[in-house]
Order: structure tokens, then sequence, then C-alpha cells
């Protein structure tokens, strides 16, 4: 009698917790689940491709951008997919996974933010390249809870700056003439 | 011997004050002017020969007046008014003449309520010793082509005489050290404090601004004026001797303890980074050049540091200011990408109890028009809407944070700062307005300080001028919700500063607020980003300071300078008043291939 009722007792607790604490909650998205966000780009972009129903991303730029002696003006790539999450239960941070990560250069970034329709920014995180076919995650805490009812939009994808042509007079390094990245987006988990 | 004295030393300019057509520092092929560009330079040198020859005075004279500096103004207000922005003093006045401008905004003495605070001054240690010269010639011979904007020309021998640069001196670094520092900043303008700022390089003492030169720089200006008119930065670095991607670089230990170690408290007010500067040292060896190993304040280099400066502010009370270069990519000798302001959002969110200045507000040559939308901006990218759309994404805009009853906002930790910026976007009060209206609504009426990036572009005065003329439009006031324009309250941009009635009563949402039903011009917008805002952070009491400097040795000085001080006729007859780069593709050529380079003044003026 005593063990069933601590059988019992521990279902029962198991149940109730279940129930009070929806924070451990965790909603998944993953590819088919995701929609194309804003995607930019200037001439000298060659790709700027996401793929929501695959979750591949893709940028790729020539830098044959002219650079002056101060500035270099333009518009590198940037590709984006969305999960767009109904917040229910209290939420903290979104996990964002991607597979076969390859970025030719530092610069070349894997971008994640969040933003609430009424508590609107969340935050930013990145990760940097080079990367070779790697694997990996992302972690972003949220700088505030949303409430439940709010609409969860969650960006995420490949960014870089515009690259330009070595200094023609100075002769040093610039950018490389092509570089870019891809990356695929296995899921995005918010809990 | 006149003769051969004035080879070496040619006359004065006669170009106008504000000189708007395009300039090359030897570096690149300056673009066409404009059909604006033109019609503003004609419509200057028509009033200026017309209202010289009323005043009596030769041309050579009269550009140095502040009469021209006002008929500056009018040309382009003239030509450039746009939907958006136009400039003050040429309008209201008893006619349209441009006689009758009397432009008080155009002369040294200080306007009412204004305070300069010019956040970022640069001087050269020119010393024929110094360490960058013989330690790190290729940086100074980058320096070489890129401070040609002051010097106009390679020295050299020609038609039995030695000739110099633009300002003269035979050194072209010379052109960039004290003598014209102290000239440009504190005898040729209106500056009231000037910011000696850092540039790259570690150690110290290959530093082209080392600290010892600059301490006594400061200390010079300082001794001289008997008042606090300059103090100083210090660059510093996380990233020299870069070994890889999540090594430690070799010498970071070494340089976070030089950090630790500066002497007195009130030697560095403030830390100036260049995310952007890569290290040629042991980085080299891992594929990576010396242009691809910046870093980002997001990167395990960029934390650090800015651990180690609040660490430093915990342990010695300097305090934890931390300047970055962001924009202006100086492609090929910096890591261009590490000054895309992506990250400013990121680590200002992190570290709220760091105050950052964010160097010329991200701004990268692009087009000003307003702010086009999150989703039309990568903040990969270098330029001011990258700057606006980093906070944004970090909740850290200052649209997040406007107090109850108020309309307008400050990011709490974020300051824009417009060096070049405004230099470059100011000709065009269009571009200007946008420039300055994103700034106030995204980042804060509180939060944009003024920096004149001089000695590189002279003499600071036309920047002031024009800033102290900016007018937004009916439109731009609409659109960015200042119906007083940069007159408005910074405490409150939807009172006017300038009228007593805003200063009957307590304002039920600003604490302080003035009740004595008089206008105070030193709480406007412009005056903050003039020199207010930034004296705030920087702990500087701004009448206390002017107060103390009205009786000053560089007051006497200015004060034996000029002549006709207040009036139409003010004027500093031995202002440099010359941009001295190639001004056209002739000229950029001849530059290149140092033809005919006997006369400094060779170069195009304009209008020819």
């Amino acid at each position: 009698m005593k063990g069933k009722l601590a059988v019992l007792a521990a279902a029962t607790f198991t149940v109730v917790a279940v129930s009070v604490a929806p924070a451990g909650a965790e909603s998944s998205y993953g590819p088919g689940n995701y929609k194309a966000g804003p995607r930019n780009g200037d001439p000298s972009v060659i790709v700027a491709e996401a793929d929501p129903s695959t979750g591949k991303v893709t940028i790729l730029q020539r830098n044959t951008r002219q650079a002056a002696a101060v500035n270099c003006v333009g518009d590198g790539p940037r590709a984006t997919l969305l999960a767009i999450h109904e917040v229910t239960d209290q939420v903290s941070s979104v996990q964002v996974d991607y597979i076969d990560a390859m970025l030719s250069d530092n610069e070349i970034i894997i971008h994640v933010l969040a933003k609430g329709d009424k508590s609107g920014a969340l935050g930013a995180k990145s990760d940097f390249g080079p990367k070779m076919g790697e694997k990996g995650s992302l972690t972003l805490p949220f700088r505030n809870l949303p409430q439940p009812g709010e609409t969860l939009t969650i960006q995420f994808g490949l960014q870089t700056g515009a690259g330009c042509l070595p200094h023609p007079q100075i002769g040093l390094d610039g950018s490389r003439f092509v570089n870019g990245g891809q990356a695929t987006f296995t899921s995005v988990k918010v809990g | 011997m006149a003769e051969k004295y004035k080879k070496h030393y040619p006359d004065p300019s006669e170009t106008p004050p504000i000189d708007i057509m395009p300039a090359s520092n030897g570096e690149y092929v300056p673009p066409d002017p404009t059909p604006a560009q033109r019609k503003i330079m004609a419509l200057q040198n028509e009033k200026i020969e017309e209202v010289r020859r009323k005043f009596g005075m030769s041309r050579r004279q009269f550009v140095r007046t502040a009469a021209a500096y006002g008929i500056g103004v009018w040309a382009i207000d003239q030509v450039g008014r746009g939907k958006w922005g136009n400039y003050a003093f040429a309008q209201n006045t008893e006619t349209t003449h441009a006689c009758d401008l009397e432009n008080p905004g155009a002369q040294l003495a200080n306007m009412p309520g204004e305070f300069i605070l010019d956040t970022q001054g640069h001087v050269l240690d020119s010393d024929i010793n110094a360490k960058h010269r013989t330690q790190d010639p290729g940086f100074s011979q980058f320096l070489l082509l890129w401070t040609s904007s002051a010097m106009g020309d390679y020295p050299g021998y020609n038609e039995g005489g030695v000739r110099g640069f633009g300002e003269g001196e035979i050194d072209p670094i010379e052109n960039l050290g004290r003598h014209h520092y102290f000239k440009d900043i504190f005898l040729d303008s209106s500056e009231t404090v000037n910011l000696l700022t850092a540039l790259p390089r570690l150690p110290d003492e290959i530093n082209i601004t080392p600290m010892k030169f600059a301490s006594e720089t400061r200390d010079m200006v300082n001794n001289m004026t008997q008042s606090e008119r300059c103090f100083l930065h210090a660059f510093t670095q996380p990233n020299r001797g870069y070994q890889g991607k999540g090594k430690v670089p070799a010498y970071q230990q070494e340089d976070f303890e030089w950090m630790a170690n500066i002497q007195g408290p009130r030697d560095v007010r403030g830390w100036k980074l260049y995310c952007g500067w890569g290290d040629p040292g042991l980085g080299a060896l891992g594929g990576e050049g010396p242009t691809h190993n910046g870093w980002w304040f997001d990167d395990e280099n960029g934390m650090a540091i800015v651990e180690h400066i609040r660490r430093i502010h915990a342990k010695t009370n300097r305090p934890a200011v931390v300047c970055t270069h962001k924009g202006l990519a100086f492609n090929g000798t910096f890591d261009s990408a590490k000054f895309s302001p992506r990250d400013m959002g990121i680590i200002g969110a992190m570290y709220p109890d760091v105050t950052f200045f964010t160097y010329h507000s991200g701004y990268d040559g692009e087009h000003m028009k307003a702010y086009p939308g999150d989703d039309a901006v990568n903040s990969s990218n270098r330029g001011v809407d990258c700057f606006i759309k980093s906070l944004r994404e970090n909740a850290l805009d200052a649209t997040r944070f406007v107090p109850n009853g108020l309309e307008h906002g400050n990011s709490p930790n974020m300051y824009a700062e417009i060096g070049t910026t405004w230099w470059a976007n100011m000709s065009d009060p269009d571009r200007a307005a946008h420039l300055l209206g994103k700034l106030i609504t995204y980042v804060g009426p509180r939060r944009i300080v003024w920096g004149s990036d001089c000695i590189w572009y002279g003499n600071p005065q036309p920047q002031i001028v024009l800033l102290r003329a900016m007018q937004f439009s009916d439109a731009a006031k609409e659109l960015y919700n200042l119906p007083y324009g940069l007159d408005g309250d910074r405490w409150d941009p939807r009172k006017n500063a300038l009228d007593g009635s805003s200063y009957l009563m307590p304002h039920p949402n600003v604490e302080g607020w003035p009740t004595d039903g008089r206008a105070h011009p030193e709480r406007t917008i412009r005056n903050g980003i003039l020199g207010r805002t930034a004296a705030e952070v920087y702990g500087l009491d701004p009448d206390a300071t002017r107060n103390a400097l009205s009786c000053d040795e560089v007051q006497k000085l200015r004060d034996a300078y000029l002549l006709n001080p207040g009036t139409p006729k003010e004027t500093a007859p031995l202002a440099g008043n010359t941009i001295n780069g190639p001004r056209t593709r002739r000229d950029f050529w001849k530059f290149v291939k140092h033809e005919n380079v006997a006369d400094s003044t060779r170069f195009t003026r304009f209008p020819s």
C-alpha cells in the first residue's frame, strides 16, 4: 500500500509538474515550417537565396566594387528564413541548429534575431566563419520575456557586408574576389 | 629675395571658405562635380566678387571674412534647399541680397548657449625620428597618401627652389603636427574644447600619436590657455599577435597590462578602438594577412577587452568609455568588414554599465536618406542605417526608451559620433536633415556628439558654421516629430528651447525643467550635438569651462588674431582656407605622375 501510494504520489507530482511548469515546453520548427525572410544585395551579389522547404541558405558575392580612399559603399548579400511562433507558454530563448556550414571568411556570419509583435526586438546573436562543413547550434537568450498571445518571429540565415577590391595604389589585401557561404538550418527550437 | 620667398610660400588662396567641390586626398580619382556643386560655387563666386567690391577688399582678404562664410551658406541654400532641409542665415533678412546676411553664425565667437566640444581631433607626431616613421614605414606610406588632403604636393626641387606641401611645410607630416593642430583648431575655429583622440597601433611607442606625444600636446595647449582645452583618448586593441581563431593573441596580456598601468586617472578619458585594425605579426603565419584579422565586439577578443576596461574602471575609476571607429572602410589598409556596426547593439546591450561612442555613426559614403525599415537593412554592411539596425535588433534603440508622457527617447549607453559623416553630408541640406533626423529618432536627442575629424580637413569652422545654420523643413519636422527642428529642447524636443514661453511652468515629465520664462539656448538639440551632450559624459561643466576660457591666453590670441570681430567684416587673415588635394581627374593624374610639381597652387581652384 505504501508503495502504491508512493507511485501515485509520484505520478500526481509529475502530472502537476507538467501542467504548472510549461516553461520547459519547447516548440520545434524545421524545413517545411519555415517561411522566406528578407533578402538583400546589390548587383555584385551572385546568390542570396533561402529555401524554406529545405532550410538551405546560400549567399555569394563577387567583390568587384572599387574602394575609394575612405569609403567602400555597397550592399552585401543577406538571405534569411523565418520561424513564426505563437507564444502560449513562457519562453526565454531560441536555439537554431545548422549543418553543412561552409563559410569562406570570418565576416560571413550566421545571424539569428528574434522579435515579438508586442515586445519588439528580443535580441540578436551571430556565429562567425570560416567554417568548413561544420554543424552547430546558436542559442539566443531573449532580453525580455514575451507574453502569451504574442507572435514571435525568429529570423535566421546568412549575411555579410559589401566587400571591395584591394586598393589600387596601396596594393594591400582587400576582400577576396569572391566570398560567401552556405548552411542548412535543420531546426529552430523555442523554449 | 622676396621673389624666392614667394615661390616657397605661395600667397593664400582665393578659394571661398566653404568649398564643396570634389576633393581627393591623392589616393583616388575625384568624382566629377555635380551640376549642383558647380552652381553653388558659381553663385558664391558671383556674390563674393560683388560684395568684396562693396567692402573695398581684395578677393584674397574677403574670402577670409565671416561674410564670405555667410555667402557660402547662402549659396548652398539657394541651390540645395530641398524637401527636407535648408540653411538659415540665408533667410529672414531685410532683403534676400547676400550682402544683407550678417551671419552671426559664421563668426568665431560662440553663439548663445554654445559650448563646442569636438570629440574627434587628430594630430600626428611629426618628429622626423618618431618611431612610427622609422619602424613602420608601410603605415607611414599610407599616412603620406591619406593625409595628402592636407599636403597637396610631394616635396622636391624645382625652378631653383625647394618646394613644400600645401601649407608650406617641406616635411609632409609636419602639416599635421602640433603647430597646425593648434592653429586650425584653436585659432581658426570656434571650438571650445578638443578631444585629442587616438589612432591605431600598439605598442604605443610606434603609434602615430603615441601617449607621450599626445600628453605633451595636451599639456602645451592647456598650459598656454591656463584652462582645460584639450583632453585625451588612448588607443588599444585586443588582437595584437593574432594567432588564429580560438587562441589568445600573443600580446593581449602585455597590452592589457599596459592599459592598466597608464598613470594618472585624468590622462585617459576613454579608450579608442579600431575593430578593423589587424595585426601583421603572428597572424600572417596563419595564412591571414594583416587586414584580415580584425575583430568583432561579440567575439572572444572583443568581449575580453570590454571586460578588461570594466575591470580597470572598477580598480582605478578610469571611465569605462569605449570609442570605436565604425563605418569608413579604408579598404586595403584595414579589415573593412569589421568596421560594420553590426556588433554595436549586441555589445551595448551586453554591457549596460559601459558607455559606447560609435564613431562616424557607421557611415561609409552611402547616400543619406530616411531609415528604410528593418527588413531593408543588412546590419553587416557599413552605413548609418546599419548602425541603427544593430541597435534595433538588440532593443537598444531610442524608441525603446521613451519615458512616459514624452515622445522621444535615448539609447541608454550608446552615442552616435558624426566626425566626417557631417563633413560629407553637410553640403546637401536634405542629406544632412535625414542624417540628424534619424539619429535623433533612433539613438536619441541627447546621444549625438559632434566630431570634426580635423586636422584631416584642416580648419573645422565650415563644419561648425553649417551645423549652426542647419534647419529642418516642415516635412522633415513632421517625419521626425521635431516641430522645432534642432532648436527643440533636447529633453523634450516638442518644446522650443529658444522661446521663453516653453519655460513658464514645470514639465510634468522632465525633472529640473526651467521655469524662469526665458529662452534656454543651452538646451537645444543643436547645442547638445555641438558639445553639451559629450560634456555630460566626459564630466565637463560647459559653463564653468567656457567662462574660464573667456580670459585665457587662447582667447587673447584669438582676439588679436581677428580683425573687425563681431561684424560681417570679421576676418582671420591667416586662415588656411584651402583644400589642397587634387580636385579633378587631370589634377589627380598629375599628382600621381609627380608632374608640374613646382607650384603648390597648381590644383584647380574653384571657381576657376
